[in-house]
């Protein structure tokens, strides 16, 4: 299937989202990836040597000094976030062109892998702490920047786009639950107009409307939509980015805290290896050696206090740090000292004693060990030979003060490299804390927090003191110090001292400008979600403000008022629209109404004027709605109002006419139309009114019975015509017959010779007279039937009967005539026939009719035959199909037949064909026009062939179940 | 043939039927006896009682219907059997008015003398149960 932008407005939408958003991804990307000042052309030619590289055309042994260095250049483009600065503040503190080079030199050789070990200028720890943590941050860093971009837009343009998808599907399967408003709308309109049933389809086919589930305001979903569209990605935006921000923020900490580290490490080796050097030098002292030989031998008491002499005076000065020196023999007692207290005290149990016996050892004493009034101080201590036999003489200790460590750790700990530490730090010095804890995990050095140290000698058990005591490793990461707080910390392990160095900063006070970034962020979000909501509800206002004016108009033109207009505001927008529509509309209505109103009229005019009663009456009750004119004239005024109506309706014999018969409650209660004319009302003047009344339903389109109309006319008149016509017809045959009988029964008597013999002569006159006379009788009779039958006044008795008796009866009356003529008769009857519910006497003059024409057309030995059949529904009889179970008589003969150009005559009144009227001139020629009348008075049909010449064959149809009974007329003759 | 003729009664106000009836009847051996006028039928029906009396219908002073309603009302007239004579084909009507009784419905014009005759004859016969010979 194909579906068009133009067919399919909201596919379009959807792709000018996506197409939107893809542009979007392509800006953030390209700029993203341009912010760069590094020089173009160094990069490009990088680039190349570095694709070269990659695809192995060139090897690390072929390339030159100078393609290292655009080598590291093009890294260095590549570079992003912390490494990027790292990097580059580390080569500006490469001071001079020549330092630069040497360092891209470097980096290219590092970091294409053609030299793993390359020279770093050593001088610089911070560029080679860059190199190294850009091993593992050069893959990511620019990458994921850019590509965190992409997913969230993606991620942006997934949530709106299932939510739209989601919303669409809610307001979809809702559909059903709610009523719409514009069916709702056409309902109320139906009602009070009327029609309006083709235009809902219309609109149901054309455009099946979106229905939201809920009732939410403009601006609510305004509101919801911008702050998803607006805010939502803004927020998982700015939380990426906060996120981004720390783990840089930390990153670099990280780094400076590692710098840091190590330069503090470098210090603490410097100083362990000035106090071990110095140790060194004084056990190289000869004078030294050679008293402590001489003591040891001589034991002299001149001896020991010359040897301390000289430690105190010619060896402590040398150092500041020194707290005290001592010398003891091979059992471990003190020979000589800078204190003279110390002097005979056997440290033999003592650690320095026993490793210093062995080489060169540096201590640290027990915590709270005092030894020349320093509490906990290093001590070196060294193995005392003879200079000459290199006899082990003893083992000379120096105690140095630790406290001076720690001035050289908190001196200067504030690196230049993090400018972000340093205002950290600078603000919040206390949080920074560098301290060494020793192998038995106490803390023996902590500068910062010395004047409220309660860690001093308490043993710590945190994360970087495990790792390096248990793994010898050292640890940058967050952590939980001693105290329970989250720190950024980082941990050199002095291994041959058995230390380990920590640096680490309150992870709070450490992450205070990205938690202030946050704050700042939330605050953002926050203003920015109130001002969407605002504006949204501002907007909302401003676009609902006019359609709630026109729900106020739609309000008042609802109420009836059609000449209300609204005022159209003039928005420029598909409101303003609406409203033009709606006066349109209106303007529409207005029109309709007054044409209705019109058409009211003149049906009111007409109505009133016609010369018929008409009375409209409400359903199911009956209530009177309308009566015209000529109706309350024939009904009489007070009609409407008189609860007993109904009740002066009278049949013709004066009784009251039974309430259920009433045409207008039959069709009330059946819903069908009736009409009835034997009603009869008393006049006031006494006369009796006879009243035709017709009853019609009147159905809504749902087909339920609204109102039923009742049209009447008065037939007094009529109905006594017809009496009068009835009567003459009645009193003519009766003044005719009179002298027909005279004249009957007089020449009967002269024929009969009651008056005297009569020659032949006058018999055969008086014979003519006779014939003629019974002829007139016939043709009195038979015009005084179709009188009746046109007057519709015959009646119908119908009773169960044989209608096969009643033709063969027919047939035998006319036995006279067929045995005379030689005629050959053939019967045929259907063995189904069954009793049938017919007025006998009209049956004869059906038979009558029809046999005597076939016999008395058909010349001698000519052939007659009569059959009766059933016919079933649907039969086709001389192709005709019958409606319904009928009886079917056919009559034929070999008889003169009935010329062409007469055959549409047959059933006309008096009419005789040619052929005949010469042959027979008796005849009336209403036969034909009887049986036609009769048959089809009583839903019966009748028709025929016929050939001049050769015979006619005549068909009539009866329905099997029986003639309907008619009353109030008379019989036929 | 010795017989005591049977007395008919001829209603009738035409006076050519009348005449007709009369000397036909007459001549079949009945005594005849005739009427102008329903109220005069009636009393020579109660004064004679006839065997039948033929009954016109529409007649001046007293129509056929009513005589004949008034024959009912008498045990002495209310046997004798009524042949209505008539030229109204209305015997529906008739029969409506009268009910099922002791008469019969002839249209005149559609009868010949000699029919009526019989009819007659029979209509005796039917009463008395007594053979009746025709004389030629």
């Amino acid at each position: 299937m194909k579906t068009t932008f133009k067919k399919n407005p909201t596919r379009f939408r959807i792709a000018l989202l996506i197409g939107f958003s893809l542009f979007l991804v392509v800006f953030t990307v390209h700029s993203t990836g341009a912010q760069d000042d590094h020089t173009a052309s160094e990069e490009a030619k990088g680039k190349i040597v570095w694709e070269k590289l990659r695809s192995n055309e060139t090897n690390c042994t072929q390339l030159a000094d100078g393609d290292f260095e655009v080598l590291g250049e093009y890294f260095m483009g590549q570079m992003t976030g912390t490494s990027h600065e790292a990097m580059n503040t580390a080569v500006e503190q490469m001071k001079g062109k020549e330092g630069e080079e040497q360092m891209h030199s470097a980096l290219g050789k590092r970091l294409s892998g053609c030299d793993p070990l390359a020279a770093f200028p050593p001088q610089n720890v911070s560029f080679m702490q860059a190199i190294l943590n850009m091993d593992s941050d050069q893959a990511g860093e620019g990458g994921i920047g850019s590509l965190s971009l992409i997913a969230l837009v993606l991620l942006w343009i997934f949530v709106i786009g299932g939510i739209v998808v989601l919303i669409k599907r809610l307001i979809k399967r809702s559909r059903d639950g709610f009523l719409p408003v514009h069916i709702a709308a056409s309902d109320i309109s139906k009602e009070r107009y009327g029609g309006g049933e083709t235009n809902k389809q219309e609109l149901e086919k054309k455009a099946p409307l979106p229905r939201f589930p809920f009732r939410v305001k403009i601006g609510t979903k305004l509101a919801f939509f911008l702050l998803l569209a607006g805010l939502f990605p803004m927020a998982v935006f700015g939380v990426l980015y906060i996120r981004n921000e720390q783990s840089a923020l930390e990153k670099e900490i990280f780094n400076t805290l590692v710098l840091l580290a190590e330069s503090k490490e470098l210090r603490v080796f410097e100083y362990f290896k000035d106090i071990t050097s110095r140790t060194h030098d004084f056990s190289s002292d000869g004078y030294i050696r050679d008293e402590t030989k001489r003591l040891i031998t001589t034991d002299s008491v001149k001896s020991q206090e010359a040897l301390s002499r000289h430690l105190s005076v010619n060896k402590k000065p040398l150092d500041d740090k020194l707290a005290g020196i001592s010398i003891l023999d091979k059992d471990g007692t003190i020979i000589a000292s800078t204190d003279q207290n110390e002097i005979g005290k056997n440290e033999s149990d003592d650690i320095y004693f026993k490793e210093g016996k062995e080489s060169s050892t540096l201590v640290r004493t027990d915590p709270g060990d005092v030894h020349f009034g320093i509490v906990s101080p290093f001590i070196v201590a060294v193995p005392l030979t003879d200079k000459d036999t290199h006899e082990f003489l003893g083992v000379l200790v120096n105690a140095f003060d630790s406290h001076k460590l720690e001035s050289v750790l908190s001196s200067n700990f504030i690196t230049r490299q993090s400018a972000a530490l340093e205002a950290i730090v600078g603000k919040n010095p206390e949080t920074l804390h560098v301290y060494i804890v020793d192998h038995e995990k106490n803390v023996i050095l902590h500068p910062i927090r010395k004047e409220i140290d309660p860690v001093h000698d308490v043993g710590v058990s945190t994360l970087p003191v495990r790792e390096c005591m248990e793994k010898g490793k050292e640890v940058v990461g967050s952590y939980i110090d001693h105290s329970g707080a989250e720190v950024l910390g980082a941990s050199m392990c002095l291994v041959e001292e058995g230390m380990v160095l920590v640096v680490d900063i309150d992870k709070r006070t450490a992450l205070l400008p990205v938690e202030q970034a946050r704050m700042r962020f939330y605050g953002i979000i926050t203003v920015l979600g109130a001002l969407i909501v605002a504006i949204s509800f501002l907007i909302a206002r401003m676009l609902t403000k006019p359609i709630k004016a026109l729900r106020e108009s739609a309000e008042i033109v609802r109420t009836g008022n059609l000449h209300y207009r609204a005022k159209v505001a003039t928005t420029g927008d598909e409101i303003e629209e609406l409203g033009h529509a709606f006066n349109a509309m209106t303007a529409s209505l207005e029109e309709r109404q007054r044409w209705v109103e019109e058409e009211k009229k003149k049906l009111a005019v007409l109505l009133e004027n016609l010369p018929l009663g008409v009375l409209m009456l409400r359903a199911p009750r009956g209530e009177i709605i309308a009566l015209n004119g000529r109706g309350a004239a024939l009904l009489g005024n007070d009609f409407e109002n008189d609860p007993q109506r109904w009740e002066r309706i009278n049949k013709e014999d004066g009784e009251r006419y039974p309430f259920e018969e009433l045409p207008v409650n039959v069709a009330l209660h059946t819903g069908h139309s009736i009409t009835k004319n034997d009603l009869y009302m008393e006049e006031v003047g006494g006369r009796t009114l006879a009243l035709r009344m017709a009853a019609v339903p009147v159905r809504d389109d749902a087909g339920t019975l609204r109102f039923v109309a009742v049209v009447f006319d008065d037939v007094t008149k009529e109905k006594e015509i017809d009496r009068s016509k009835t009567e003459f017809v009645s009193l003519a045959s009766h003044q005719l017959r009179t002298p027909l009988s005279s004249i009957n029964w007089y020449s009967e008597m002269l024929l009969d010779g009651d008056a005297g013999k009569i020659t032949k002569e006058q018999k055969k006159y008086l014979q003519e007279i006779y014939r003629g006379n019974k002829r007139m009788v016939e043709l009195v009779d038979a015009l005084l039937n179709v009188s009746r039958i046109e007057m519709g006044t015959f009646m119908v008795e119908p009773v169960p009967m044989n209608v096969v008796a009643a033709a063969t009866s027919i047939l035998a009356d006319l036995k006279k005539v067929i045995k005379k003529k030689k005629l050959v008769v053939k019967e045929v009857y259907a063995k189904d026939i069954p009793q049938i519910m017919a007025d006998p006497k009209l049956m004869r003059v059906i038979f009558q009719n029809v046999l005597s024409n076939a016999v008395k057309y058909t010349p001698e030995e000519g052939n007659v035959s009569l059959a009766l059949e059933v016919l079933k529904k649907g039969q086709l009889v001389d192709g005709r199909k019958v409606s319904r179970e009928m009886l079917l008589i056919t009559v034929a003969d070999t008889g003169y037949g009935i010329p062409k150009g007469q055959q549409d005559r047959v059933f006309t009144k008096m009419f005789r064909a040619d052929n005949v009227r010469e042959r027979d001139p008796e005849g009336t020629g209403l036969g034909l026009y009887l049986v036609k009348s009769i048959v089809e008075h009583v839903s019966g049909n009748i028709w025929f062939e016929s050939e001049e010449g050769k015979g006619s064959t005549f068909y009539i149809t009866l329905p099997l179940e029986g003639m309907k009974k008619k009353e109030g007329a008379r019989r036929l003759g | 043939m010795t017989q005591t003729s049977h007395t008919i009664l001829i209603v009738e106000d035409e006076p050519s039927l009348s005449e007709a009836l009369k000397d036909k009847f007459t001549r079949e051996g009945f005594h005849a006896l005739t009427a102008r006028n329903g109220e005069e039928g009636l009393k020579i029906a109660q004064e004679k009682v006839p065997s039948v009396i033929l009954l016109d219908i529409v007649m001046p002073k007293m129509d056929g219907v009513t005589v004949f309603k008034k024959l009912q009302e008498s045990q002495d007239t209310a046997n004798i059997p009524v042949i209505f004579l008539t030229n109204l084909s209305n015997a529906e009507q008739v029969a409506e008015e009268l009910g099922a009784g002791n008469y019969q419905y002839l249209v005149k014009s559609d009868w010949d003398m000699k029919d009526v005759v019989a009819k007659v004859r029979s209509t005796i016969q039917e009463k008395h149960g007594v053979a009746w010979a025709v004389e030629e």
